[in-house]
């Protein structure tokens, strides 16, 4: 587990029909300490996505940069694994050959890997379906191929992008559960992003709210309920209703704020 | 055992496994099962060449618009034994063959390649679209004077027949390539080559496949209309003649042979298109 440091952000997007510079972060900095399950929560637009995206190596800052164990990062990295919202299975790949995916990639697959493979497909309660195809799969089933597949590589940082967007909302509440419990034997640093507060409060350490695009952080909140979380009763701890009173009232703000910007710039 | 509440009180349920083998029925409902389609098809086809038979016995339609199918099997006999019929299929054959196996060696890579390199796209590709909307028919006077009335000129209508719908089918396929995908390959350390070969290649495949289809039907256009027009062997040139001296049993002889062939491989492709990509909607066309 490393950390993520990030310095004075700053990413822009050239919008060539628009014929304008759309800024996502605009000097954005955050320290992720080693081994924190960061929650990112905020309205749409305000450039949690992108942030994610330049931690994994996907797109390259504008200004500023961002430091994982000391290292700036430049690009895609053996130790930085992300999960996708729609799932990103090789749809041609058996579930096995999916979750060796990454460590095909980096060329790290052998018979000592392979077993790693093995581990991380029970892990995830998907042991029998080694040669199933990803549409014969659920999407609740998918998504943990996909978390398989991070995992597989031991990635230091997981990121994690809207995983459970794709889902109902029962399965959602079951994939939190099963995640949490998956993630607190594996002891990644974890930076999730979602647009769920109960999901934020039910899964970080800590969480950081986010404003209306260009985002930038508009507080950081310790969660402080111990672990276990996935109780039906965990709505009723006072901790949790206070913190979901003031994230929704921080949410609410920043997402009329964003709709007003947007509603100006027609 | 599982619980469950019912009006009536507590039922017990038993569990059912989640995986068990296919049960495959047995006696007369799995002879049913296995081969019932493919009786129908027989009895169906059957019917369809008893009832050609009759209706052009009766004298309805003229003979020479629905000659009996018996008739056309005895052309069909006749020219076989007097090696008459070896001799045009296998020119119709090879220039088919030919024609087409060039048109997919040269076409896969071409699209890939246009698909793959933007600056490739750019100069080449105003050319492929300006052929493959050339009527190639109209190509075809220019190509035989430059390339005799033989072999030669035959395989390379075909090719061009063939080449360009399977370049622009390719070439669809990986510009379609899901962007998720690429992220994935890209995100796990995948180099420009490896998201080529393990994410737009196999992602591509389906595509290659629709293509090679319609090229095959294409192709199959292009030998009949080449040898019609200018040819003095081969399926398309029987059939001139055929026309020309009202030999109507030999004309459909040819046309059932054209048939046959186009269906057999049309139906290998679409097979093989399921068989490759289950996971993609099968095409109804």
């Amino acid at each position: 587990m490393l950390e993520v440091v990030t310095e004075n952000l700053t990413i822009e997007y050239e919008l060539i029909r628009e014929k304008e510079t759309l800024t996502a972060l605009w000097d954005f900095n955050l320290t992720v300490p080693p081994g924190e399950f960061l929650v990112i929560v905020g309205p749409s637009g305000c450039g949690k996505t992108t942030f994610i995206n330049v931690v994994v190596g996907l797109i390259t800052p504008t200004k500023g940069r961002i430091l994982c164990g000391g290292k700036e990062v430049k690009g895609p990295g053996n130790e930085r694994a992300m999960v996708f919202q729609d799932y990103a299975l090789m749809p041609w790949r058996s579930i096995k050959n999916n979750v060796e995916f990454g460590l095909e990639l980096q060329g790290r697959l052998n018979k000592e890997t392979a077993k790693n493979v093995d581990h991380y497909i029970n892990l995830v309660g998907l042991r029998g379906f080694e040669e199933n195809l990803p549409h014969e799969l659920s999407g609740g089933m998918r998504q943990r191929v996909g978390l398989a597949r991070a995992l597989s590589t031991e990635p230091q940082v997981l990121t994690m992008d809207e995983p459970f967007g794709a889902l109902d909302a029962m399965t959602r509440e079951v994939m939190q559960a099963e995640f949490e419990k998956i993630l607190s034997k594996t002891k990644q640093t974890v930076i999730f992003i979602t647009h769920s507060i109960d999901e934020a409060i039910t899964m970080g350490d800590r969480i950081v709210v986010m404003t209306a695009g260009p985002g930038r952080t508009k507080a950081i909140l310790d969660v402080n309920i111990p672990r276990p979380r996935y109780d039906i009763n965990i709505r009723e701890h006072p901790r949790y209703q206070e913190l979901r009173q003031q994230i929704w009232n921080m949410l609410k703000l920043e997402q009329q704020a964003q709709m007003d910007r947007e509603a100006k710039l027609d | 055992m599982a619980t469950t509440f019912g009006s009536t009180g507590i039922q017990e349920i038993h569990e059912i496994p989640r995986r068990r083998p296919i049960e495959r029925p047995i006696g007369w409902d799995g002879f049913k099962a296995r081969y019932g389609i493919t009786v129908i098809t027989i009895i169906n086809v059957t019917i369809f060449f008893v009832l050609w038979e009759i209706v052009a016995r009766m004298g309805v339609v003229s003979k020479l618009l629905l000659p009996p199918i018996s008739e056309v099997v005895k052309v069909t006999i006749e020219m076989a034994e007097s090696g008459e019929l070896w001799k045009h299929l296998s020119f119709s054959a090879i220039n088919f063959t030919l024609g087409f196996l060039i048109a997919t060696v040269t076409g896969i890579p071409m699209g890939l390649m246009l698909g793959a390199s933007k600056k490739l796209d750019i100069i080449i590709g105003p050319y492929i679209w300006a052929l493959f909307s050339t009527p190639r028919l109209a190509l075809l006077p220019l190509i035989t004077v430059a390339l005799g009335f033989g072999v030669v000129s035959k395989v390379f209508l075909v090719f061009i027949g063939a080449f360009f719908i399977i370049v622009i089918n390719t070439w669809a396929g990986v510009k379609t390539v899901d962007q998720n995908l690429i992220h994935a390959g890209k995100v796990f350390g995948a180099n420009r080559f490896q998201i080529f070969s393990k994410v737009i290649v196999p992602f591509t495949l389906p595509f290659i496949i629709v293509g090679l289809r319609l090229g095959v039907t294409r192709a199959l256009v292009v030998t009949v209309v080449a040898e019609m027009l200018a040819s003095s062997r081969g399926m398309g040139y029987v059939i001139v003649r055929a026309a020309d001296a009202f030999n109507s049993a030999k004309l459909f002889s040819m046309i059932l042979i054209l048939v046959i062939v186009s269906m057999t491989l049309v139906t290998l492709l679409r097979k093989s298109e399921e068989w490759i990509a289950p996971w993609r909607e099968k095409s109804s066309v």
